[in-house]
């Protein structure tokens, strides 16, 4: 005689089933999600010039973008360089120092891939290290760019947002992450002549 | 019955979890580094090394003078120059990481802006039983002056190493115009001049 509490092969094959059906809608439903979102990104506001942008972690305002060939701090690299200066304050609001910019204001539809670009301190006229909390800084931002690519008269920057995270979904840790982008400003490019 | 008894004991297991989730310490508290505190003036003694600071001064600029040559440090803040003596107790050691701890716990991180200032305390080695002079060098926004402490670690990385703190008699109240720093050919490679 068997146990009246004992599940029956059937009763437990429904079971998986039921919960194999489970994940494949629930799988279905999160890519279609997914694709959705893909196809319809949330429109971010275009900031004019000298606006100050919240991104969370950052207060930016872009003032201006020009190119040139001598950096900021005065002295022209040996190989001579096309550089794409962007020029901007910053203010971290966040409680530790932090030099991640880079991924804060990124140009959007450029046509060359452009290596990482450099922060420049105004202040000192050399590299930036950490901005600390609450030290309203003037940097400028320098991509080099490709000599055979001409640069565009008007350059589009992407600002992204970064969300804090009190417990993160892996260690419980609290930390900054990636956000959407919260704006996007043209700035028209300032050519000097060589 | 058995049914409803086992949706029962679900749900009290979920208001367990969820409970435990917002009051149970985060994650880098329970990894934080393990703290020894004390005053200016005395020797605080981690398990590893110990550290004094003797003198907190605060300026609105550094003037760094840099093998015959100076130059101004203009801030937005204040710059806050630290001296003190650390000595490793039982093995060699580096000191690596140094901050400003304001009041209201934001972090400030020893500057990198003035040239060489690994030479100040980040990038000396020390030797037990051999003290050796330290000079920190924040800068930091004037409300953050009063109240403030310096952290001393080995790492900024190492969950549950030591970590030194020092309350400060930094005051808002008694801020020098410029304090000018010396770079040495030999001895000591700095020096403070009053």
């Amino acid at each position: 005689m068997t146990e009246p509490t004992r599940t029956t092969l059937r009763q437990r094959l429904y079971a998986f089933l039921i919960a194999g059906l489970g994940g494949l809608v629930a799988s279905a439903v999160s890519f279609s999600m997914a694709l959705y979102e893909a196809a319809h990104p949330p429109e971010t506001p275009v900031v004019p010039a000298g606006q100050q942008i919240d991104t969370g972690r950052w207060l930016v305002t872009l003032h201006s973008a020009y190119v040139g060939t001598v950096p900021p701090t005065g002295i022209a690299p040996s190989q001579p360089q096309q550089l794409l200066m962007v020029s901007m304050n910053v203010v971290n609001r966040s409680a530790t120092p932090n030099n991640i910019l880079y991924r804060v204001v990124q140009p959007s539809a450029v046509p060359a891939e452009l290596p990482m670009p450099t922060v420049y301190l105004d202040r000192d006229k050399y590299i930036a290290g950490y901005f600390n909390p609450d030290m309203p800084e003037r940097v400028t931002m320098v991509w080099e760019w490709p000599a055979d690519v001409p640069v565009p008269d008007k350059l589009k920057l992407t600002v992204n947002g970064q969300i804090y995270k009190l417990r993160d979904n892996l260690y419980g840790a609290s930390g900054w992450y990636d956000g959407d982008p919260v704006a996007t400003v043209e700035l028209p490019v300032e050519k000097t002549p060589q | 019955m058995k049914m409803v008894r086992t949706i029962l004991a679900v749900l009290f297991a979920a208001a367990v979890l969820y409970g435990m989730q917002y009051t149970r310490p985060l994650y880098s508290d329970i990894t934080s580094p393990i703290v020894s505190s004390g005053g200016m003036n005395e020797r605080i003694e981690a398990s590893t090394f110990a550290v004094s600071l003797d003198r907190v001064r605060v300026a609105r600029a550094l003037n760094i003078e840099t093998f015959g040559k100076s130059k101004p440090y203009t801030s937005s803040g204040v710059w806050i120059v630290a001296e003190g003596e650390a000595e490793a107790k039982f093995e060699t050691l580096s000191l690596t990481s140094g901050e400003w701890l304001d009041r209201n716990g934001i972090r400030y991180v020893l500057t990198d802006r003035v040239p060489a200032t690994i030479e100040m305390m980040p990038g000396d080695v020390y030797q037990p039983g051999l003290p050796r002079r330290i000079l920190l060098v924040f800068e930091v926004p004037e409300a953050a002056i009063a109240d403030g402490t310096v952290v001393v670690a080995r790492t900024k990385l190492m969950p549950l190493d030591d970590e030194i703190r020092i309350a400060t008699n930094a005051s808002d109240q008694n801020i020098e115009s410029a304090i000018t720093i010396r770079r040495n050919e030999e001895g000591p490679p700095w020096t403070v001049l009053p």
